[in-house]
């Protein structure tokens, strides 16, 4: 209880922390701790399985995919005002949380913990069809990658001034 | 206030953080970190919705599908931002308010 | 167990995409592109078997582990407008995409998106649409930054990935907090047992904001106009004529689970029409661009489909929900034939001699004279989206009217009379359109334009006739229709 306390506290801290962040490879970083603070509260929760793939893919290979991007991309530190001022976020997000919030006084507990198959039979049986989708997906994402990342040997001229 | 009560909110706290980010921030990448912040809160949600029902490997099944679509989309937009970078020479999202109406 | 007919509408899209990259990289994008054409007419077997069994009134449904795929009339509708306007697309941007790099790639994500679009209309578990909703975003991420040498596709392109994927993370936000609540996903057994409770009526929300998202429910639409007037034309034209849709029906299944949560998102959506209608209509007046006002005119058609709709939800008028579907399916038929004949123009004058400006409406002066068959076909477009008769667009309008004043509720009656006088009001910035195209004296750019290939012709032409023969004879299609509306009320249980 005071665990979960703690880590969901730990988990905003950080996500705060990587907002506010001037440098990209800090916000990152910050990333990695708040999906660390997530996969460990799952792990208390008693969902083990997602908690290891959260870990490994959340802050493990997001981390790597975002600092190959930083490297490539520059590291520009963003001094320039905000779009939108301060207090007028806050306010759009307090109001967000707050009706969400609100409905969460209680979440009921089923009695009926019982009977339930395994991850593994409910992953790869009972939920068969979201992985055929997941794999379009993963497809779908590599092909968009290879498209915006191949070099085109004359590219076209910027019509950037002309746009209106 | 049980353990998932108090997840639930933690979720709600994080999905906050993930919203207030992408009202404040103008870099392109650190959007995507915002992005992905929104993204991590909806899976804690999922198996904390799946604990609390009695179906917690159903909750798990469907964070780890997630889990896989965020981070394809995280691919994309990483790639998308790097292309951005490599045409406009800056990351700074104001430099692409030029479509307007 | 025996595989149903129904389920190659979704594979054979799904599994032709990886076979058409395959074949575009090894051999040619020629052969990619004549694969892709083949897998789309293919799938009109399928759908006329599905069709049959349908009438046969037979539980069209297929079952993997515990996730249920089922084909209802809404699906069927759909079903048909993305096999209709697929394949005419993957044609019609043969000659543009001709030596551009990727237009395998550009064909394989057609096919899969239509496939995921297919699959979403299907889908009977929460999670399941949630998934087929990602896919489709995902696979319509590449078509929308296709052109990524050009800094304003890409800036559409960001727009839309951002928007799209925040409207995504607060649905499945939604789904959590059903599952929470009831411990279930499955939308049948969530229709029985959903009560009123703090946590449903949230989740209600988030499907609300996250799904209005993708359906550009204003004020969650300033992504539509940049990402639907920046991709390339066949995109435009499926973006505006079926991506949008399927957001609604993705929309429509998950509030329709949760109808005893609330009993006014009938009003809602009435509401939300109405906005969407007067707001459209008055950002899409002072465009001065020819795509930029079709992409707004988008805005403004979700909120007459949204009114018939919310006429069904609220009175429990099947004509209402008939006449939304009907206005869905002509939408989808004249935005895609307004969007390719302004980009067959777009391609002829600008894009032929290597100019990647958007095109004006002022450009579009003395174009009659110039490609008279592709003005006549925008011209029949642009009226029809206006609502004039005998136009396949005043049919589905009228169907929305008559429902709205068959009804005898005042309320209902306002909102119909609402949405005839924005209907008037849309013809303020379709007719100049017209009749610059039919101007005596050509502009500079006509005068320099390039002739059109068969390939982009063809598609034009095929549309037109079926627009003009929809209006002719609207009949044809009301099997399709009604069978959608009623599947729309059994779900929602007529109240």
């Amino acid at each position: 209880m005071a665990l979960a306390v703690g880590l969901m506290t730990t988990a905003v801290f950080c996500g705060l922390q990587a907002m506010r962040a001037k440098r990209l490879l800090t916000a990152a970083l910050w990333l990695a701790a708040v999906s660390a603070s997530v996969a460990i509260a799952l792990y208390q929760l008693g969902a083990p399985d997602v908690a290891v793939v959260e870990l490994s893919v959340g802050a493990g290979l997001v981390t790597i995919l975002f600092v190959f991007a930083i490297t490539i991309a520059g590291d520009e530190a963003m001094d320039a005002p905000p779009i939108m001022p301060k207090w007028a976020s806050w306010l759009l997000v307090l109001l967000a949380v707050g009706v969400v919030g609100s409905a969460i006084q209680a979440t009921p507990t089923s009695s009926a913990a019982a009977a339930e198959a395994s991850f593994t039979a409910v992953f790869w049986q009972e939920r068969g069809l979201d992985i055929l989708i997941q794999i379009g997906l993963i497809f779908a994402g590599v092909l968009g990658v290879l498209n915006l990342l191949t070099e085109e040997d004359t590219p076209t001229p910027s019509p950037k001034d002309k746009v209106p | 206030m049980t353990q998932t009560t108090v997840l639930l909110l933690g979720a709600v706290g994080v999905l906050g953080v993930g919203l207030y980010g992408l009202l404040r921030l103008r870099n392109l990448i650190q959007i995507i970190v915002a992005l992905q912040i929104l993204a991590k809160a909806a899976v804690l949600a999922l198996v904390v919705a799946g604990k609390a029902s009695g179906h917690v490997n159903l909750g798990q099944s469907l964070a780890v599908t997630v889990i896989v679509a965020d981070t394809v989309i995280a691919v994309v937009g990483l790639a998308l931002a790097v292309q951005v970078r490599r045409r406009l020479g800056t990351l700074d999202v104001k430099a692409l308010a030029t479509l307007r109406g | 167990m025996v595989i149903p007919a129904f389920i190659w509408l979704i594979w054979l899209p799904l599994l032709g995409a990886p076979l058409v990259y395959l074949v575009g990289r090894l051999l040619s994008g020629w052969l990619a592109r004549w694969t892709a054409l083949l897998l789309l007419l293919a799938a009109w077997l399928p759908f006329a078997a599905t069709w049959q069994a349908f009438a046969r009134h037979e539980t069209v449904a297929y079952s993997l582990g515990q996730v249920t795929l089922q084909v209802d009339g809404v699906s069927l509708l759909i079903t048909a407008v993305i096999l209709t306007l697929t394949p005419l697309i993957v044609l019609y941007s043969a000659h543009t995409l001709d030596g551009a790099d990727g237009s395998e790639k550009y064909n394989a994500m057609l096919l899969a998106m239509g496939g995921s679009m297919i699959g979403l209309s299907c889908a009977t578990d929460l999670f399941n649409l949630w998934l087929w909703f990602e896919a489709t975003a995902v696979t319509s991420y590449l078509l929308v930054v296709f052109y990524h040498q050009q800094p304003a596709s890409l800036e559409a392109g960001v727009k839309y990935l951002v928007q799209s994927v925040v409207g995504s993370v607060l649905v499945l936000f939604g789904v959590a907090l059903v599952l929470a609540q009831s411990g279930t996903l499955s939308l049948t057994a969530l229709r029985q047992q959903a009560t009123p409770s703090p946590l449903l009526l949230a989740a209600c929300a988030l499907f609300a904001v996250g799904f209005g998202v993708k359906i550009a429910l204003v004020p969650l639409h300033t992504w539509l106009p940049d990402a639907h007037a920046q991709a390339p034309s066949g995109i435009s034209a499926l973006l505006s004529g079926i991506v949008i849709e399927t957001g609604l029906v993705a929309l429509l299944r998950a509030m329709a689970a949760l109808t005893a949560v609330t009993h006014t998102w009938g009003l809602l959506l009435l509401m939300l029409g109405a906005v969407n209608m007067l707001v459209g209509n008055l950002l899409a007046l002072p465009q001065t661009q020819v795509k930029r006002l079709l992409a707004f005119s988008s805005i403004s058609h979700i909120g007459y489909m949204l009114t018939g709709l919310g006429i069904a939800v609220t009175s429990g008028e099947v004509l209402g929900a008939q006449g939304g579907f009907f206005h869905l399916l002509t939408h989808g038929l004249m935005k895609g034939l307004a969007f390719l004949a302004a980009g067959a123009l777009l391609y002829g004058l600008h894009t032929a001699v290597n100019d990647h400006t958007p095109l004006t409406i002022a450009e579009l002066s003395g174009s009659g004279w110039r490609y008279p068959l592709v003005a006549v076909a925008l011209t029949l477009a642009l009226l029809g989206l206006g609502g004039i008769p005998p136009l396949a667009g005043f049919m589905s309008k009228w169907q929305i009217l008559l429902a709205g004043m068959g009804s005898q509720q005042p309320v209902l009656m306002g909102f119909v009379a609402f949405a005839a006088l924005n209907s008037v009001l849309s013809l303020a910035y379709y007719a100049p359109m017209v009749q610059m195209v039919f101007r005596r004296e050509m502009s500079a750019v006509v005068q320099n334009g390039r002739s059109l290939p068969l390939t982009m012709n063809l598609p034009i032409l095929l549309l037109a006739l079926a627009i003009v023969t929809i209006g002719l004879w609207p009949g044809l299609v009301t099997r399709l229709t009604q069978g959608a509306g009623t599947a729309l009320l059994s779900v929602i249980g007529n109240q």
